[in-house]
């Protein structure tokens, strides 16, 4: 089975017990206007171009079997997003390293061959596998297929997951996961709404849900200044640890701004700046 | 006699009476020649005792053996020298007149003419770089617990037996050489006390009276006898450190662990740690590599890990120097209590402890041939040459190769462009290697005539060694009294000629990405590769990018290129260690590099691994700068793929982590340590800093004047490092994340 995975990272020591790799599955049904991967928004692989990098040699122009790529007068390397069918061509062809793809079909045993590399890590630090996205239930087959192989080979599992899917796609996954990172990104429904684009009331139902299974949770909260920094956030998820046992912790994730940069680079309408 | 301005001790920077001394016994036989020009010196020199001190001796490296073979013998080092000494307006032109006549008839006695001694052959290849010698004299760790135990009156006591016994003339002037540095050397700490006496019989300013009471008893005494105190033993140590080249003071925490114990019982804690303190900073004040090993297991499994070795690790934490360059002797099972305070020390930005492996160097010296306690009893010096204490001599950094040249040469039959000449053998034309084995097998055939030609270069450099005796060394190492030989003679329990091997992580790289590019993929021909390697990348920017960029590099765990990395070492390893040292033992690798990766690099041009000509070639057994990007544990796999079963000189790796990463991800950290130890590491160095602050320290350096970064085994502070060696630690990537 294949997935769309943006990035395996090695080392990771903030996802999670331990160290550990975790693997980014491209596709989210929300849109956070302060996402730090907006790369991983749609679930199909993107043309990612940095034009700091770009010397305009336009090599890219003459490979181009969808003629995507053409520089103005000025000498402004354009894009044509609708056309492009990320097939990589002008990748091979650009010595700059200004573009590459994000986003690769990957099967779940090339995933977890990478991940088993550093076994030896996550057994003398307890650390292991996180799934992160996007959202890992936006490919719930795959998500589950990599989970079932982890678990074949022993390694601590996590999912961090926004909790806004269809419960079905959870609960298949969750006898395979040891530990969930549960995002709660505003608690007021009606500003969830407007930040995300998803529906509080079900992440809360999911949630309980979850609480019911007695799998261990880490409520994660991002920080986005004059925005979900309100005390009634904070009052809320205090009030869910107290009346579920197992939510272990809340981690408070402080904002950065690097998704202003992969907003522009992916070809989306550039991120407003929360730190200013 | 004595001297009360630190800078009359500069005077003697040449070793002035040294030379006289050696002038005046030149005809005489080798150990006499050397022991009385030690003789000579330690009697002559002038003494000077730094108000407010309990350990003395500030003999700078007046007296070191170092100078006196490196300043003497080295060519380049000893020119410097020479012309700072001509320059100098500490010396009158009557004394410069007699040093220069001095200098003129010891030089046949010395290494300058090395080169003339080679042949042709060999000439060429040390001119390529591609193997050769450093001329150096190798670090050593004399017998400091025998010193301690038996005192100079016992050594005395030894040599003068052995030389009424002596059977022969030879034998009798080879001990009586050595008499006479012992004689000098038990003058020369003498002489303290009575600096000190003269200091307090006429109440001179800003000496306090007890620290002389102390000094003067301490210098009688063990310029003779064998000390009992913890003050004693320390001022005993740093005079035969002095004099044995401020090397490495070997297992500290073993070999003063009685005297510090003892003493317990009768002076306060505070007051031994300020003893140690004050040993320390006699090192950091006379600078030098000053290598100290902690920690370990003993033969018998238990731990050597005692309350000494908490001191020192809290001392040198304390202090916060840039020396002793310490070591810690651990393995991936050891006290989660050692791990918590190595880490602490090293999350204060220190760069030091460096940590090394018992599990696999203990069993690597066994099966070279080390008894079963000596190999437990391994400490290191240098730079993080494994070194058997009191007993060896490993010739260490004696040799050096430039396995990338090799590729080099490979890649242009035998010819180095560089130098415009055909430097080693013919091994076939670029057109002939149709297949990526044909170049591997041509590769194979240069790196075996290099070792050839490396092997009896440092033959040559070694043996040239045995008429200067280095009576300290000789003195006190084991082997040397009982077989009537000098350390060069081979009088050593063990021996051993050590090189560096230097680029086996480039040319992993460069013929990874040459098999990928050429016959792999077919992207390009081997002639058009060499083509754009000829004008360093010179209308070829693509090609380059290409290769640097794209192709796959050792460091991040990649199979392929890392398989070569480990087939291309052991190769070199094995072959080289086939070759007998000219004074018992083998030729053995190591990849401790200190600066040879950036002295190689003017010898060493364009190659397939997308490095231009001249640019810095990867360090110690690390990845190549900037090609590790997949993280730490990526890099430590990659590391630990090359093999440890055969003869290396350790084998190092730098990891440089974030302060902030490091401090708050304690438990995380050790457990990578304890993975890189229980994958077989070797050895593991740490930086903690960002590359911002790095970057900041580089405009500022008058803020950064305490950052220690460590280079290849050794630190230093990093704004006292050139600004090429500034960016090499800049670039070396920073596991960040």
């Amino acid at each position: 089975m294949k997935g769309i995975v943006f990035n395996i990272q090695k080392f990771c020591v903030n996802d999670g017990p331990g160290i550990r790799t975790t693997v980014f599955l491209k596709g989210c049904p929300l849109r956070c206007k302060w996402c730090h991967n907006p790369e991983s928004y749609i679930k199909n692989p993107q043309l990612c171009y940095e034009d700091f990098k770009c010397v305009k040699c336009g090599k890219c122009v003459s490979v181009c079997p969808q003629k995507c790529h053409w520089f103005d007068e000025n000498g402004v390397h354009h894009i044509d997003r609708e056309k492009c069918i990320a097939c990589g061509k002008c990748v091979s062809e650009c010595m700059a390293q200004a573009l590459k793809i994000t986003g690769k079909s990957m099967t779940a045993e090339e995933v977890i061959e990478k991940v088993l590399q550093d076994k030896i890590f996550y057994e003398t630090s307890g650390g292991g596998l996180t799934i992160s996205g996007g959202e890992p239930f936006f490919q719930p087959d795959f998500t589950l297929e990599l989970l079932k192989l982890a678990k074949r080979e022993k390694i601590h599992t996590c999912v961090e997951t926004s909790g806004c899917v269809d419960f079905k796609n959870i609960s298949k996954c969750l006898p395979y996961i040891d530990l969930l990172l549960w995002d709660i990104k505003e608690t007021d429904p009606i500003l969830h709404k407007e930040y995300t684009g998803g529906d509080f009331n079900l992440v809360l139902e999911n949630l309980k849900k979850v609480c019911d299974k007695k799998i261990p949770i880490i409520l994660r909260r991002p920080i986005i200044p004059k925005h979900n920094d309100r005390i009634e956030n904070e009052n809320f998820i205090e009030n869910l640890i107290k009346t579920n046992d197992n939510i272990i912790s809340v981690q408070k994730m402080p904002y950065h701004n690097l998704g202003i940069h992969k907003s522009v680079s992916h070809g989306m309408k550039k991120q407003k700046d929360y730190s200013i | 006699m004595f001297c009360f301005k630190e800078n009359e001790l500069r005077k003697n920077k040449i070793s002035w009476f040294f030379l006289e001394g050696f002038v005046h016994m030149i005809d005489e036989n080798p150990s006499v020649r050397e022991g009385y020009a030690r003789y000579n010196m330690y009697t002559k020199l002038p003494i000077y005792i730094n108000p407010n001190e309990k350990i003395v001796g500030n003999m700078n490296w007046a007296l070191s053996n170092e100078l006196i073979y490196n300043n003497v013998a080295n060519q380049e080092i000893n020119e410097y020298n020479l012309n700072l000494f001509r320059e100098s307006e500490d010396f009158t032109r009557t004394e410069k007149a007699v040093v220069e006549g001095y200098i003129r008839k010891i030089k046949p006695y010395t290494l300058n003419d090395i080169e003339d001694r080679l042949s042709p052959d060999e000439q060429k290849i040390s001119r390529s770089s591609a193997g050769g010698s450093n001329h150096f004299n190798g670090h050593m760790i004399v017998d400091y617990d025998k010193i301690l135990k038996i005192g100079l009156g016992g050594y005395r006591e030894l040599l003068e037996n052995y030389m009424k016994e002596s059977e022969t003339e030879r034998d009798y002037h080879f001990y009586n050489g050595l008499l006479y540095a012992l004689k000098g050397l038990q003058e020369y700490i003498y002489k303290h006390a009575e600096m000190a006496q003269y200091l307090l019989d006429n109440k001179v300013e800003g000496y306090n009276q007890e620290d002389l009471e102390m000094i003067i008893y301490n210098c009688k005494k063990i310029s003779n006898e064998a000390p009992e105190s913890f003050i004693e033993a320390l001022q005993l140590f740093w005079f035969i450190f002095m004099a044995a080249d401020y090397d490495s003071y070997g297992r500290f925490d073993k070999t003063m662990y009685s005297f510090y114990m003892n003493d317990r019982k009768h002076i306060s804690d505070e007051v031994l740690e300020s003893y140690l303190k004050y040993f320390l900073n006699k090192g950091e004040q006379n600078r030098g590599i000053l290598n100290m090993t902690i920690g370990g297991t003993e033969c018998d499994g238990s731990s050597s890990v005692n309350e000494l070795t908490w001191l020192i690790l809290k001392a040198v934490s304390d202090l916060g120097y840039k020396s002793p360059n310490l070591c810690v002797r651990i393995d991936a099972d050891s006290d989660q209590k050692l791990y918590e305070r190595v880490h602490y020390n090293l999350s204060k930005g220190q760069a030091i402890p460096a940590l090394y492996n018992d599990k696999i160097i203990i069993p690597m010296l066994i099966a070279m041939g080390i008894e079963k306690e000596d190999a437990y009893n391994y400490s290191l010096a240098g730079c993080s040459q494994v070194i058997i204490p009191g007993k060896s001599n490993f010739c260490c950094d004696v040799g050096v190769y430039n396995v990338l040249k090799i590729l080099e040469l490979t890649l242009h039959d035998g010819y180095d462009k560089r130098i415009d000449e055909q430097v080693s053998i013919h091994t076939g034309k670029i057109e002939d290697f149709d297949t990526f084995d044909k170049l591997y097998k041509a590769y194979d055939e240069q790196m075996m005539y290099v070792i050839e030609k490396g092997v009896s270069i440092n033959n040559k450099d070694v043996l040239f060694r045995k008429d200067m005796p280095s009576s300290i060394r000789t003195l006190f190492t084991e082997g040397c009294i009982e077989n009537a030989k000098a350390i060069f003679e081979g009088g050593a329990v063990y021996n051993a000629v050590q090189s560096e091997v230097i680029g086996l992580t480039n040319t992993a790289n460069a013929l990874y990405a040459i098999k990928k590019m050429v016959y792999d993929d077919k992207k390009i021909t081997l002639k058009e590769l060499v083509s754009a390697l000829d004008c360093n990348f010179k209308g070829y920017e693509e090609l380059q990018s290409t290769l640097k960029n794209k192709v796959d590099k050792f460091g991040n765990d990649c199979e392929e290129v890392d398989s070569i990395r480990a087939n291309i070492g052991k190769r070199f390893y094995e072959y080289l260690s086939e070759f007998d040292g000219p004074i018992g033992g083998k030729h053995w690798a190591g990849e401790v590099i200190f600066q040879s990766h950036m002295n190689l690099a003017p010898f060493t041009l364009a190659s397939a691994d997308g490095r231009f000509d001249y640019e810095p070639l990867a360090d110690s057994a690390g990845a190549a700068q900037g090609t590790d990007v997949n993280g730490p544990t990526a890099l430590i796999k990659s590391v630990t793929k090359i093999p440890y079963t055969y003869p290396t000189i350790s084998r190092n790796l730098n990891l440089k982590f974030p302060k902030d990463l490091f401090r708050e991800e304690k438990d995380k950290i050790i457990a990578l340590f304890r993975a890189y130890f229980k994958l077989e590491g070797c050895q593991l160095q740490i930086n903690v800093v960002d590359k911002e602050e790095l970057l900041k320290a580089q405009q500022n350096p008058e803020n950064y004047k305490n950052l220690v970064v460590r280079i290849g085994g050794y630190n230093d502070y990093f704004v006292e490092i050139p600004k090429e060696m500034q960016d090499e630690v800049i670039s070396r990537t920073g596991q960040n994340i």
